[in-house]
């Protein structure tokens, strides 16, 4: 695996808009996605990510940026460069920061990182998620998510008395 | 808002099937359960996924019928199974075979704690042995229980264990640490052993409390890089380290309670230093003393010069007692004994950053500054932190703040009062098991 200060290599990231986002390699390969890309061999000039347009892409790389791991905990490198005792309750207030953003955003940043399968910001963007749902009722809930109830009467009430605990 | 108001994009209905049903796994357990009456599509969801169940998350009137249920509804594997609140009469009544089902269903994080109650009855629940063979864990705390004794133990994915209130044998513990091959760090608080003696070929961290402890020891922990010690004792503990050559990172030590140990020779006031009393791995130190009491500022340099190649050093100043300090000899007396004394290897030479914690503003404390303006080469930085109860009075600080401003160093940098508090403990324990966090004594 290629290490930050040997070289610093670096990879071009295209967006379906035409953009294009030069990153360090290990700041790309933040993305389990384009990690097996680069790891197979199918990253030489520039890859194109589909489907995620340069507006959320920027801001996916904004994310791996900062959680990129810093080379060496023990290393003199990252205690030159960063204020280690403030590191990870520092990720937290920025991911907090991050993630204020609009709904249409939010769900977008949910499918790249879907797509590109970086699970930190998944976890991050579906547990804003449900944060502003879960004080909803089900019939809420029920709407937010477009299902319907399908039960007849007398299944509901058997679900009901199977998950009884979660009903008291 | 919530996210189902709104129109087309931006509606959560608008999600990828696949990516709604993995939100859905962030709702605590109770939500995720009644989830099943969504519709036919969400019935067995909550199963489908591992779970994670902390009783924090369900109402305290609610908690004796549902945790026992939930473990017996849910196929497995359970990520992590959390009881701060462990209610061992209705698991046992509800659920005999709970602990069993914890190791069938590969639990892979498991807290069993106790509410915290100041007159606990002694000692505390006995544990039941088939936790200590559920070989899926990796992280395990433990609050508040007596060890089964005889027990056979098979933990060999544990990387993170604490052990709070745990009546054990010593050679139970020792047993226990040798059983768990690929243990990462440690946590002990307030068990029973009053001798502990550490040996793992695998530990990077240890936070030990040692209020209840009279003998501690690294007897051969190759691999430890940090070691906090916390909860100093009322009488006096030794500590002594063996073979820890990649211990880094280690504090407080206390002048006043640690009876310091390095290999066979003991560190009193007056030790020689010699090859044998150096510990070169530590850089980064911290140190409790109380600098009212003329010995403990004694202990303080002669610890000092165990640990030659610190680049870092925090020093706690500790509450002076008056009933102790008040046969105690006078600044001048200090003065004259950091005029005097021989050069100090690590200050002269090393330390480059230097925190005092708790300062409080005394001539003692002030002698110790001058004598580090005056010797420290390579110093690069001294932040002073004050003591909570000098920060409401502005004479005080501007008091501190003016004899600050008379030291002068061979670096030509200035001392720096920071005026912001300090984090509780709890903050700092998790803080010190972190070690992507390079100094654990920094806030």
């Amino acid at each position: 695996m290629a290490t930050r200060e040997a070289g610093k290599k670096m990879i071009m990231l295209k967006s379906p808009d035409g953009m294009e986002f030069e990153v360090e390699e290990a700041v790309a390969m933040e993305s389990q996605t384009i990690r097996k890309m680069i790891e197979d061999d199918c990253a030489d000039t520039a890859i194109l990510i589909p489907n995620i347009n340069s507006k959320i892409l920027s801001r996916v790389i904004e994310y791996c940026n900062k959680h990129v791991p810093t080379t060496g905990a023990t290393g003199a490198a990252a205690s030159d460069t960063v204020a280690p005792a403030a590191l990870a309750e520092d990720l937290k207030i920025w991911d907090a920061e991050f993630i204020k953003v609009n709904r249409a955003t939010r769900f977008d940043l949910i499918q790249a990182a879907s797509y590109l399968n970086i699970k930190g910001l998944l976890d991050l963007t579906s547990q804003t998620t449900i944060d502003t749902i879960s004080d909803n009722s089900l019939e809420e809930i029920r709407s937010f998510l477009s299902t319907k109830n399908d039960y007849l009467p007398e299944e509901e009430q058997t679900i009901r008395r199977e998950n009884q605990w979660a009903f008291q | 808002m919530a996210d189902g108001a709104g129109s087309g994009r931006s509606r959560l209905s608008a999600l990828p099937n696949d990516l709604l049903r993995h939100i859905v796994t962030f709702l605590p357990v109770m939500e995720a359960a009644r989830a099943a009456t969504l519709g036919r599509g969400w019935r067995h969801l909550w199963r489908s996924y591992p779970l994670v169940l902390k009783d924090a998350d369900i109402p305290e009137r609610a908690r004796d019928a549902a945790i026992p249920r939930v473990l017996a509804d849910h196929p497995g594997h359970f990520r992590a199974v959390i009881l701060y609140d462990c209610r061992l009469a209705s698991l046992d009544r509800e659920l005999p075979a709970w602990p069993r089902l914890l190791v069938d269903k590969r639990t892979e994080k498991l807290v069993l704690a106790y509410s915290w109650v100041v007159n606990q009855p002694n000692p505390g629940r006995l544990l039941p042995a088939d936790i200590l063979r559920c070989d899926s864990l990796q992280e395990l705390t433990l609050d508040f229980w007596t060890f089964p004794s005889g027990a056979e133990v098979v933990l060999p994915r544990l990387r993170i264990l604490a052990m709070v209130r745990i009546g054990i044998s010593e050679q139970e513990l020792e047993s226990l640490i040798a059983a768990s091959p690929v243990l990462e760090s440690l946590r002990l608080t307030l068990n029973s052993p009053k001798h502990v003696r550490l040996r793992s070929q695998s530990l990077q961290c240890a936070l030990v409390g040692l209020s209840r402890v009279e003998e501690f020891t690294l007897v051969d922990t190759p691999l430890l890089e940090r070691l906090y010690l916390f909860l100093p004792p009322t009488g006096v503990v030794g500590f002594r380290i063996a073979c820890a050559p990649n211990l880094q990172v280690l504090g407080y030590l206390d002048t006043r309670a640690h009876k310091l140990q390095i290999g066979n020779s003991v560190i009193g006031s007056d030790t020689m230093v010699s090859a044998s009393t150096v510990v070169r791995s530590v850089k980064i130190l911290a140190l409790t003393v109380n600098f009212g009491v003329f010995g403990e500022v004694k202990m303080l340099a002669s610890f000092l010069r165990c640990f030659p190649n610190i680049d870092t050093l925090h020093i706690e100043s500790a509450p002076h007692d008056p009933s102790v300090t008040a046969n105690e000899s006078s600044g001048e007396y200090h003065a004259k004994f950091w005029q005097e004394i021989s050069p100090i290897c690590c200050l002269r030479s090393h330390i480059k950053k230097m925190v005092i914690h708790d300062y409080r503003g005394d001539q003692n404390e002030f002698e110790f500054l001058k004598f580090i303006a005056m010797n420290a080469q390579e110093l690069q930085s001294l932040l002073i932190v004050p003591h909570e109860g000098i920060l409401s009075s502005a004479d005080k600080v501007n008091e501190i703040k003016d004899k600050l401003q008379c030291l002068q160093f061979p670096t030509g940098i200035s001392a720096v009062l920071q005026l912001s508090p300090k984090a509780g403990t709890g903050l700092r324990l998790e803080k010190a098991s972190n070690l992507t966090i390079d100094d654990p004594f920094e806030w």
